[in-house]
């Protein structure tokens, strides 16, 4: 029994380790090209004067570079506009690159929050009966202990996924739309975010999908503390900055629990008193209109250029 | 609990080093006990009051039924757990179905208001524990069956872990017995001191090392490339639907085989033993034969619970048969989910195996044909077979009735289209790669016979595989475990 026991922790051992190695060096791999491929955006638009750079998660990919130049440049404002938005990209990923983007030197940075990207992250596999469990959850305890076990090791933070490194590895790193040069670091589904979603589908997948999220207090928010430091580093380089709340389908928007609906508006009066910036709300701008891929996202499209022209508007209004 | 998830991997070592510490057999079984039900809780909260309630009903109504002397009070005593099993179903699995047909018919005779759907959520498990607890009343009622002389035995049985959640489904008959053990110099029957053995640790770390690798790498891996086809199949060419939909027959065994593995081979380390689900279906020689390799303890309940009851007193008519296999099947098809396309599932498998008892009973001297014994003769009996099954597929993926059709037809009728095809294979290299990987894996797998002894018997073999099986596993570890599909039934 002794032998069995040890040859099976053996060949745990043996293959946790080489796994281990691997993909760290994976992941360092992977981290250090996208950065590399982002320092080489950067550094190829840097001799470009007047630039916009539109900031924030996939909301934000639905504006239209192109569209936003030729208004501005109609109301005799020459920039050029470039969507800088990234999957899932929350302040805390979003301060790894500032650096960067200020290194570019634009002129102003719109920037496009949500309610979520101040949420603690959440498995996108739960079961949609998680949301209504009247008995004490133990799943839900084990995973705030597991998020709470503060490491450095990468595998063993929150929402780590080797599958995701190794899926990269097999395929290769692709980040760059060829299509979309002026959003060169979200990757599109052209299935999935160039098409207007049912109505009906809309709905039912509003219902299912939207589960409960948990928005910290504004004092130990650290996606606010993040976003915070990057408004602060902007500030100091003078790179004038515009935030808006991004749209939201109202079928979702029913779905949001009054609490979360008034922690997000903390965060909101947080940032306004800190950095004195107005913030321009589109949350439930276009919540009816036929425009959305999903019940948060406005489709990648033309006829959704209402989105690019209202932030048009901002811009023009803010620099006058 | 996901089998997939860091939380059953912790919560099963647990249970095992419990086991080893304390030995004591009421400890063990009352041990047991509290971790299948912790295990289950787990996963679906207060709905384990379900749980509770199916398993009080049946043990009570079991007794009663072996205390009765009447028929009629059998009869009476049988129909209340059927009503109370099956209601019990019925309300949490098809009620919004059966509102939805409700008021498509309302629309047609102008009824004005629709009823509103429940919009309940669906207990996990619960298409496998009724089923289990139907087979104690039935078989108590048949008289093949003692009831189980404790309630936290039968809680045992009805709530064991390992299956709970996705099956195999157990019967009483097989399952008790393992919780007892005969002591023959005292001639009496004790509770079984759980004890793990060294051999049932061999194959039992291998089957579930089996289990994690086909959900893990082969189901959860090709299940994107599948998924981009049948969202939207219109317009795609016929040799893509094709293999659409043999990446979704080996998504759908990869993730419900791999989970059967898992739950025998968690189930061997603690004792007991579970019968096989699976028994390489894609070799199946025809459609009936397909249905004794593919999840066969659902298979063999129909039969014995259902097919035997419908057709028994009239086997010998053939009306009376191929009915009975259809309606066998319809409620089969019915049973994976509360949807047309599950119906048109089992109906079309229904076809099949009534069209083959028809020809196996009306033409034995074609059906027992030498060359169907001879290599190629297998080899296209195969072939065949698996293109017929294949199909069926679709009625269980696709649930609208217009890409369905659309994507049967382009199965069928092929259009010699292959452009597309190539470069949707060229974007999905990975996938594709996957599915040829299995398919080889699985030829070898059905020649050598019965790899899983092979390998846990030679410790280079068991340390090799396991640890090659254990890298693949952790690279394609995801953080947010995928769920089984079958969990959803």
């Amino acid at each position: 029994m002794k032998k069995l026991l040890l040859l099976i922790s053996l060949s745990f051992v043996v293959s946790f380790s080489i796994f281990f190695v691997l993909i760290q060096i994976f992941h360092e791999e992977q981290k250090n090209a996208l950065i590399e491929d982002e320092k080489k955006y950067y550094s190829s638009i840097q001799k470009i004067e007047n630039k916009i750079f539109l900031v924030g998660g996939s909301q934000i990919s639905a504006l239209n570079p192109f569209f936003i130049e030729d208004f501005l440049s109609k109301n005799n404002q020459e920039f050029e506009v470039f969507n800088l938005s990234k999957m899932a990209n929350r302040p805390q990923r979003e301060i790894q690159n500032i650096d960067l983007l200020i290194s570019s030197e634009p002129e102003i940075v719109v920037y496009g929050i949500s309610a979520r990207d101040f949420s603690e992250i959440q498995s996108v596999n739960s079961p949609q009966i998680k949301t209504q469990q009247p008995l004490p959850d133990p799943s839900i305890l084990f995973k705030n202990w597991l998020k709470n076990q503060n490491t450095e090791i990468p595998i063993l933070q929150p929402g780590f996924s080797p599958k995701l490194i190794s899926l990269k590895e097999i395929r290769g790193i692709t980040i760059n739309s060829q299509d979309y040069v002026k959003a060169p670091f979200f990757r599109f589904d052209y299935n999935r975010d160039f098409n207007v979603m049912e109505d009906d589908e809309l709905k039912s997948l509003a219902i299912s999908e939207t589960k409960p999220v948990e928005i910290k207090h504004p004092s130990e928010n650290v996606e606010l503390s993040a976003l915070k430091e990057i408004l602060n580093k902007l500030d100091k380089n003078n790179i004038k900055v515009i935030l808006f709340t991004t749209p939201q389908h109202k079928y979702f928007y029913d779905q949001i629990s009054q609490s979360e609906k008034s922690s997000f508006k903390k965060i909101l009066i947080d940032i306004t008193e800190n950095s004195h910036l107005k913030i321009y709300s589109l949350t439930e701008k276009y919540s009816d209109l036929e425009i959305w891929r999903n019940p948060t996202h406005i489709v990648v499209s033309d006829s959704a250029s209402i989105f690019s022209d209202d932030i048009a508007n901002i811009i023009l209004e803010e620099l006058r | 609990m996901l089998f997939n998830s860091i939380e059953f991997i912790i919560f099963f070592i647990v249970v095992l080093i419990i086991f080893v510490i304390f030995k004591n057999r009421y400890f063990h079984h009352l041990f047991l006990l509290g971790a299948s039900y912790f295990f289950f809780y787990w996963s679906s909260n207060y709905l384990i009051l379900l749980l509770i309630f199916s398993t009080m009903l049946d043990f009570y109504v079991g007794k009663e039924i072996w205390k009765s002397k009447s028929t009629r009070r059998k009869k009476f005593l049988l129909a209340t757990s059927l009503v109370g099993n099956l209601g019990l179903l019925g309300f949490f699995k098809y009620s919004d179905f059966a509102i939805a047909q409700f008021n498509i018919m309302g629309n047609y005779i102008n009824l004005v208001d629709d009823i509103p759907f429940l919009n309940l959520a669906l207990p996990i498990g619960i298409s496998f524990y009724t089923f289990q607890t139907i087979t104690y009343t039935v078989d108590i009622y048949r008289g093949q069956l003692k009831p189980s002389k404790s309630f936290s035995e039968f809680t045992i049985f009805v709530s064991f872990f390992p299956q709970i959640v996705a099956g195999p489904i157990l019967r009483a008959k097989d399952f008790l017995p393992q919780l007892n053990e005969k002591i023959e110099k005292l001639k009496i029957s004790k509770l079984r001191l759980i004890t793990i053995e060294k051999s049932a640790i061999r194959i039992g770390v291998t089957m579930m090392a089996l289990g994690f690798f086909k959900k893990m790498f082969f189901a959860d891996n090709i299940a994107p490339m599948v998924n981009e086809i049948f969202a939207m199949p219109i317009g795609l060419e016929s040799f893509t639907i094709i293999w659409g939909t043999i990446g979704f027959g080996i998504q759908v065994y990869g993730d419900f085989s791999g989970y059967s593995d898992i739950a025998i081979g968690a189930a061997l380390i603690l004792g007991f033993k579970i019968p096989a689900n699976f028994n390489k279906p894609f070799f199946a020689t025809s459609p009936s034969e397909f249905w004794r390799r593919w999840h066969i303890s659902l298979s063999s309940w129909v039969r014995d619970y259902l097919f035997l009851p419908l057709v028994y007193r009239k086997i010998g008519s053939d009306f009376v048969l191929i009915s009975g296999i259809l309606v066998t099947f319809l409620i089969l098809g019915l049973w994976h989910g509360a949807g047309w396309n599950f119906i048109i599932f089992g109906l079309i498998h229904g076809v099949y195996v009534a069209f083959e008892t028809f020809i196996r009973k009306r033409s034995p001297t074609f059906a027992n044909n030498i060359f169907f014994k001879t290599k190629i003769g297998r080899i296209i009996s195969i072939l065949f077979t698996q293109y017929l099954i294949f199909f069926a597929w679709i009625s269980f993926r696709v649930e609208d009735t217009d890409l369905m059709i659309y994507s049967m037809q382009k199965f069928l009728i092929w259009d010699f289209q292959i452009e597309n095809t190539i470069g949707f294979l060229r974007a999905h290299k990975f996938e594709s790669g996957l599915i040829i990987l299995f398919i080889i894996l699985h030829t070898i797998s059905f020649r050598l016979g019965n790899l899983i002894q092979r390998i846990s018997l030679n410790n280079y073999y068991l340390f090799s595989f396991l640890t090659i099986i254990l890298l693949v596993i952790f690279f394609f570890y995801d953080g947010n475990s995928e769920d089984f599909i079958y969990f959803k039934f």
